[in-house]
């Protein structure tokens, strides 16, 4: 029995010594000469293209397509051309140094800022782009990443092999064009994305979507019959429609990457791509009932749609929840066009300079019966509040009509010439007497927004 | 005594073989390799201006190519633009290292306690819980300079920024080196906040207790920090920190000058704690730095 364990043991260890014989006749190379040879490979398939790599590049799944060539050399750059219009066409065409680390694999790292990191920047860094890509695989001629730094749900992106033509395939002009849309738009504090009237001439039919010329992504809200405000709420009023989608721009064809469609007057539509051709800066209609302000229009033709123009709108149903009821706010966030605190550098400070807060009594009936149930205006640091009626209105999806009246409330006695002063206040905040509500990424914060004058009011319900 | 037989005695000492026999087995691997093997060396000129006059110069490394261990995990930053980093070389230069340089001892001071790393980034540092960082330094070893992508020498808001950090955080090397001046901390016994409350209070507040910024509550170390960077940096330091109110009024102007008087308490305590172990004057450096603003 002794002597059977032994023979057991001796061919245990007969069986580790040979085991230890590399049946290839090869020793495996230390792991930095793996490391890299790994990484030149890499770089070889990576300068190899003639005409470099083509990109559509979507950094979200809720965002659209960013359109991008890029062409690595051995020396440790890339050129990347792209269609996003930002600081007066930076990342059109740049050249900046890349790397590839061995780390979680062979990473391809973009070095220094450039048009991966412009969107990086996007939301306070939230919006979910990204620099650092993670090799995953090749599949044929295409390279795949995948993204480092996203948490869950990794973007993935495929490098294929671009052609000579695809340079031609930039549409620089119409993202230039279309980002001109949103300069009517809130901007104070956290920027709103415009919206825009998709009119189809042919068929007498509006549509309404929100337009992030950042993201890339559009949300259809509305649908009406007619061109304008009034002809559709004559011809029944607006639809609703919810429906979102990326988009992306080529060949100086905006394409949406879920097409959008909806019924009207029994028919159904199907907005798929839209071919934008003629573009007048001053060509749209003023938003102003009481100035002539320009705003862009877009033309262009739909497929099996016929006649298509894009022009400005404020309609949206971001601020359709702003509704009878009291808000209030410090007196620090109302804004002028230029985002000027009109307390700081403005007519309240001007006129009123004690004044803690603003007040808008919206279709409320008070303890106090004195207070006008529509009336808004300041609360002074005394805690006394003076307010001006106006006349009963409602919201029209976002729209607040405003009539002021001659009606004054003091909560104590205003002074000689107070109130004069809180009418030309009211009156220059509100001229025109339209504003528009929109929702504030925060609940019960909402903003007024006037087009005549672009001033912002933030309003805590 | 435990007795252990025979028997076993003879599988334990078949153990230790057979493990070395098997750990034989593999070949035989450097355990040295890089983590980060930053791969293509772009040796441009710019490169070789750091190389020349900041690595080999002051054995300070300046990283400018994004490397993601220069934040923490969770914190969203981007590198700084290709053509800014020329210009913030430069602004570091002028305004934080020759100052240095040109005041007596500064210069040995300088060389013997500059850190290691120096990181630009873009824009500023994104948390994963909302907040903005504006500027970091770790323990004297890497000190972060955030939104160099905004770079702009005119712009008062960006030079306090880039300014107050570097001098906080070169601040600190002093007292890591050579603690704190004696007594330092019961200057303002009461004053020093609780543990992440600094932000409640505001520049009053912290003037009263004798403090010149909120942030300078948070630990002596801070306070420290903050007083040298304020009185290197802030134009209106004496006016501000150093010369009472007249004809105070009401109790708030007499707490201010309280505050005050704490304050300069501590000016003159950092002062000699300065001269006697660097060797350098604190008013001098002030006066270089005021020279170039």
């Amino acid at each position: 029995m002794f002597k059977l364990r032994y023979i057991a043991l001796t061919i245990l260890v007969s069986n580790l010594l040979t085991a230890c014989n590399d049946d290839s006749g090869s020793t495996l190379a230390p792991v930095n000469e793996r490391v890299d040879a790994a990484i030149a490979e890499l770089r070889s398939e990576l300068v190899a293209p003639a005409e470099g790599w083509r990109l559509e590049y979507q950094p979200t799944p809720d965002a659209g397509i960013f359109f991008m060539l890029l062409e690595f050399d051995n020396e440790g750059e890339v050129r990347i051309q792209s269609d996003v219009v930002a600081n007066e066409g930076e990342f059109f065409n740049q050249t900046i140094p890349y790397r590839i680390d061995n780390s979680l694999g062979l990473e391809l790292v973009f070095e220094t800022f450039g048009v991966f990191h412009h969107l990086f920047e996007l939301d306070q860094a939230g919006f979910g782009a990204e620099f650092e890509f993670i090799f995953q695989r090749r599949e044929g001629e295409n390279l795949v990443f995948q993204s480092k730094s996203d948490i869950s749900t990794p973007t993935v992106i495929t490098l294929e092999p671009a052609s000579s033509g695809d340079a031609n395939l930039f549409s620089r002009e119409l993202a230039g064009n279309l980002e001109q849309f949103g300069d009517l738009s809130p901007q104070a504090l956290v920027s709103v994305a415009p919206s825009q009237q998709v009119i189809l001439e042919d068929l007498d039919v509006s549509v309404f979507w929100v337009f992030d010329p950042s993201k890339r992504n559009i949300t259809a809200e509305f649908a009406g019959n007619g061109r304008t405000r009034q002809e559709i709420i004559d011809n029944g009023g607006f639809r609703l429609i919810d429906h979102s989608t990326g988009y992306s721009m080529i060949n100086g064809n905006l394409v949406l990457q879920e097409p959008l469609t909806f019924v009207i007057n029994r028919r159904e539509i199907t907005i798929g791509q839209i071919t934008l051709n003629d573009f007048e800066p001053n060509g749209g209609p003023s938003l102003c009932a009481i100035n002539a302000e320009t705003t862009p229009k877009y033309d262009g033709f739909a497929q099996n749609l016929g006649s298509v123009s894009v022009v400005n709108s404020l309609i949206s149903s971001r601020g359709n929840d702003f509704q009878e009821n009291v808000y209030q706010i410090n007196i620090d966030f109302l804004f002028d066009g230029d985002g000027n605190a009109l307390i700081d550098d403005g007519i309240i400070g001007d006129l009123f300079p004690n004044t803690g807060g603003f007040v808008m009594f919206y279709g409320v009936e008070l303890v106090n019966e004195d207070i006008p149930i529509y009336s808004l205006g300041l609360i002074l640091d005394d805690g006394e509040i003076y307010v001006r009626e106006f006349e009963e209105t409602s919201t029209e999806g976002n729209l607040i009509t405003l009539s002021f009246t001659d009606t004054f409330f003091h909560s104590d006695t205003a002074a000689v010439g107070d109130e004069d002063k809180l009418r030309q206040i009211t009156d220059e905040i509100f001229s025109g007497g339209e504003v528009y509500a929109f929702d504030f990424p925060q609940d019960d914060v909402f903003r007024l927004f006037n087009p005549c004058n672009e001033y912002e009011i933030f309003l805590v319900r | 005594m435990k007795v252990i037989s025979k028997r076993l005695l003879r599988l334990l000492w078949f153990f230790p073989a057979i493990t070395v026999m098997v750990s034989a087995c593999y070949p035989d691997e450097t355990l040295n390799a890089p983590v980060n093997n930053q791969g293509v060396q772009l040796d441009s000129d710019l490169d070789i201006f750091i190389e020349e006059n900041f690595t080999k110069e002051f054995g300070m490394a300046i990283r400018y190519r994004f490397v993601d261990r220069y934040v923490d995990p969770g914190q969203r930053v981007t590198p700084p633009r290709l053509e800014t980093v020329q210009p913030m070389l430069d602004f570091i230069q002028e305004f934080w290292i020759d100052p240095y340089l040109e005041v007596e001892n500064g210069e040995e001071f300088f060389r013997g306690h500059v850190p290691s790393e120096i990181v630009f980034l873009g824009g500023l540092i994104f948390n994963e819980d909302g907040t903005v960082t504006l500027g970091t330094a770790d323990a004297g070893a890497q000190i972060t300079f955030t939104n160099v992508n905004a770079i702009d020498p005119e712009d008062f808001d960006w030079v306090t920024l880039q300014l107050q950090t570097v001098y906080h955080e070169f601040a600190h090397t002093v007292h890591q080196q050579y603690k704190l001046p004696n007594a330092f901390e019961t200057i303002s016994p009461s004053g020093y906040t609780s543990a992440g409350s600094w932000f409640t209070l505001n520049d009053e507040e912290a003037l009263i207790r004798g403090f010149v910024s909120p942030y300078a509550t948070s630990s002596p170390n801070e306070d420290f920090a903050e007083t040298v960077a304020f009185f290197l940096f802030d134009s209106d330091f004496m006016e501000e920190f150093m010369t009472d109110e007249e004809d105070c009024q009401d109790d708030d102007c007499v707490s201010r000058n309280e505050g005050r008087e704490r304050i300069r308490q501590k000016l003159n305590s950092i002062s000699d704690h300065y001269q006697r172990v660097t060797g350098v004057r604190l008013e001098d450096i002030r006066e270089a730095i005021q020279a170039k603003l």
